[in-house]
């Protein structure tokens, strides 16, 4: 029995990670979601911006991760776009671009925020901190047109912005490389601008050193931050609604593990009683 | 010729890019740079692109096994690049919302490479279950860690932890937030970036310099 | 929200080539190396349009059409990086990557040492007494402790062994703690794609159900 269950065919595993995944979209267990110190400091970095302050906010995030990324994304839109705030969206990977759009129209649709006035597109370039770089003192060099072509000089939103000296908040959702440590050493390093970010579960532990020497000022942490941030917002989206399946896969991945080291135990006061027992004999 | 002129070009964009972070009479030359850098890294799109026709080609010319799949490749490849280049809406750009490159994004790539993805976390769960083992102490700690934040930074493990008694007056989150994340991580997280950093800087002086040149290939 | 039979369409595409990718969870098999081929060849082609209309068009057809000629450069530069499709002459493409290795270089030099050398350093040079409360003291005590034992524990010029090899040990037990917290995340972080995608089949069957008017 113990040989079979440390050998179990890992297509079992995955077909109990399905079910645990599946059951709550089907059975709501409507778990409380609590609010953490760090989702905290992120939404009051947001509500402390005047009216009318001009937020960057980059979407370097693919599909595949853009389950964690989206939410936080189209809940911080609402929350800048319910303070009046404007918002220069831009992207480091080719897909933000099409997801920053896609977000974009989302919030104002909900909010009524207006295209060219209150946010603009500007769509990826190449090259991660080389772009920030370069875009630096000029925006506009680097990102002559929006995402949809228009230039620079007929958005009314984008008069008066120069280089990163001119926008009061970066916002930046990240997976990855490129992402918020490239902010973080040109945007944050160079013209010292905050730098507020919500990143993939797996990069958030590396991005707390950078947090804890308030290089980032507010960071989510993947779905569960974005879903804490839903919640301080009272606008529950796609984060919160995959909080249950979430707490279900995770308790069945800890019942596996938990499992695999009773089996290992059992295994190894085998073999050793085995042995003795060999050894006396 | 061949690797002197590429040691040169390395040093001085290089160069430049030091130079410039100092001195603002330099700064435009580094925008210059900047902007060719991103215009160039791009290009390495197209080269990808390219050597995806060629080698598939190839295997098509030949009929290769599973020359079939080859086709799809190419086929799906040349669609997409028909849908991006040629099918342009009424006053804007092929890759506009609403477009057929835009239904492509929506519809296929977006959902194969969120599925790619999530493919991992079965393999995540199946990866733990045969190797995450308490042998010695510290596998220990690292199979506690891991276990305390996989449970308790989930709604359900709060739950169930606020359930237990006498231990239900320390709020595990937080806990795990200030002391585990944002304690221990935050220290060992920063000795391995410190380690890094001063290695990354250690070998890009080393390409500059022209020591380092194994970026540049064979001899030939 | 109004769904249309093309929306519906398109979700069941996305929600079958899903399901042929994860067929591949049974054993690998033809639907999902038709997807993954499909996967491929579409990404490719993807990343080449959004290239071409959103770097290449704007930063340099459009400057050079304006009569900005430093940017033939680039263009140069960026055409000899095409030559790596001819073996011959695949060293030409040496110049573009020589380029773009010493801009890198460059920066490195400079960010690295400003934002993860210098400021996480300073920030590791904190109060070890006088701080506001005790929670502060005892995160600033762990802060400093952890960072040099762990450090220590990477420090490989001198045998591992006395205070060097005693605080080498501490050092592995701090990583072991941020190993076993990164593994944690990574598994919420992996966990969540999935829960993603079954939200999306969800939303796949919401969306028809809408569309037929059984909902």
């Amino acid at each position: 029995m113990l040989d079979k269950l440390s050998s179990l065919d890992r297509r079992w595993i995955f077909l109990a990670i399905t079910i645990a995944v599946i059951i709550p979209f089907v059975f709501p267990l409507g778990l409380p979601i609590k609010v953490s110190q760090q989702t905290k400091q992120f939404y009051e970095c947001i509500e402390q911006l005047p009216q009318g302050s001009v937020v960057c906010m980059s979407f370097d995030y693919g599909p595949g991760t853009r389950v964690e990324c989206h939410p936080m994304a189209q809940a911080a839109l609402y929350h800048l776009f319910t303070r009046r705030c404007k918002v220069i969206a831009l992207a480091l990977w080719p897909e933000g671009a099409l997801f920053a759009r896609e977000a974009l129209r989302e919030a104002a649709k909900e909010t009524g925020a207006a295209e060219g006035t209150d946010y603009v597109n500007l769509g990826y370039k190449a090259g991660g901190e080389v772009v920030l770089r370069g875009a630096g003192d000029d925006l506009r060099a680097f990102f002559p047109n929006d995402i949809d072509g228009r230039s620079w000089d007929s958005i009314p939103m984008l008069k008066g912005i120069k280089g990163w000296d001119t926008i009061d908040l970066i916002c930046a959702w990240s997976m990855g490389k490129p992402g918020v440590l490239e902010y973080v050493r040109v945007v944050g390093g160079s013209y010292h601008r905050p730098i507020i970010t919500g990143t993939t579960a797996v990069t958030a532990p590396e991005a707390m050193p950078l947090v804890n020497s308030g290089q980032i000022e507010g960071i989510l942490q993947g779905m569960r931050g974005a879903s804490e941030y839903e919640v301080m917002l009272k606008r529950p989206g796609a984060a919160a609604r995959g909080m249950d399946a979430l707490s279900m896969a995770h308790v069945a991945i800890a019942a596996f593990i938990i499992m695999a080291n009773v089996i290992y135990w059992l295994n190894k006061r085998r073999d050793r009683r085995n042995s003795l027992v060999g050894g006396g004999a | 010729m061949k690797r002197e002129v590429p040691l040169i070009i390395t040093f001085v964009a290089g160069a430049v890019m030091i130079v410039q972070f100092y001195t603002l009479p330099l700064s435009w030359l580094g925008d210059l740079f900047n902007d060719f850098f991103n215009i160039i890294v791009t290009c390495a799109y197209v080269l990808g692109a390219a050597s995806l026709l060629i080698a598939n080609g190839r295997k098509i010319q030949r009929q290769a096994p599973g020359w079939g799949y080859n086709a799809v490749l190419l086929l799906s490849l040349l669609a997409t690049l028909f849908c991006g280049f040629c099918i342009f809406p009424q006053g804007g750009l092929p890759t506009d919302a609403g477009t057929p490159f835009d239904w492509i994004f929506q519809n296929v790539y977006t959902p194969m490479s969120a599925a790619t993805y999530s493919l991992l976390a079965f393999y995540i769960a199946s990866a733990s279950y045969r190797a995450f083992r308490a042998r010695s102490a510290e596998a220990t700690i690292l199979l506690v860690t891991a276990f305390m934040v996989m449970l308790f930074r989930i709604p359900l493990g709060e739950l169930l932890w606020e359930q237990l008694p006498i231990l239900h007056y320390l709020d595990i989150g937080d806990f795990i937030e200030t002391w585990i994340i944002g304690g221990f991580n935050t220290a060992g997280q920063r000795a391995i970036m410190l380690g890094a950093s001063v290695g990354l800087i250690s070998v890009s002086l080393k390409i500059l310099l022209g020591i380092e040149r194994s970026y540049l290939g064979s001899a030939d | 929200m109004a769904v249309s039979g093309l929306d519906v369409f398109g979700l069941w595409i996305g929600a079958a080539l899903s399901l042929c990718i994860f067929s591949f969870l049974y054993r690998d098999n033809p639907f999902y190396r038709l997807a993954e081929h499909i996967f491929v060849g579409v990404s490719a082609g993807y990343y080449m349009c959004t290239g071409y209309w959103q770097v290449l068009q704007p930063n340099l057809i459009a400057r050079l059409q304006d009569g900005d000629w430093r940017y033939a450069i680039a263009a140069v530069l960026g055409g000899m990086l095409l030559m790596r499709l001819w073996p011959k002459y695949a060293w030409v493409g040496r110049w573009p990557l020589a380029f773009m290795v010493g801009i890198y270089a460059g920066y490195n030099i400079v960010y690295t040492m400003q934002a993860q050398v210098l400021a996480q350093v300073s920030d590791t040079i904190v109060s070890l007494w006088n701080n506001p409360d005790w929670t502060a003291t005892l995160k600033n005590w762990i802060i400093l402790v952890g960072v040099l034992t762990s450090l220590a524990y990477f420090y490989f010029s001198v045998e591992h062994k006395g205070v060097i090899g005693q605080a080498a040990r501490v050092g592995v037990w701090v990583l072991m703690i941020t190993f076993g917290a990164t593994f944690g995340y990574t598994v919420m972080a992996r966990v969540s794609l999935l829960v993603g995608r079954v939200m999306y089949f969800q939303d796949v069957w919401t969306h028809t159900a809408r569309w037929l008017g059984i909902s």
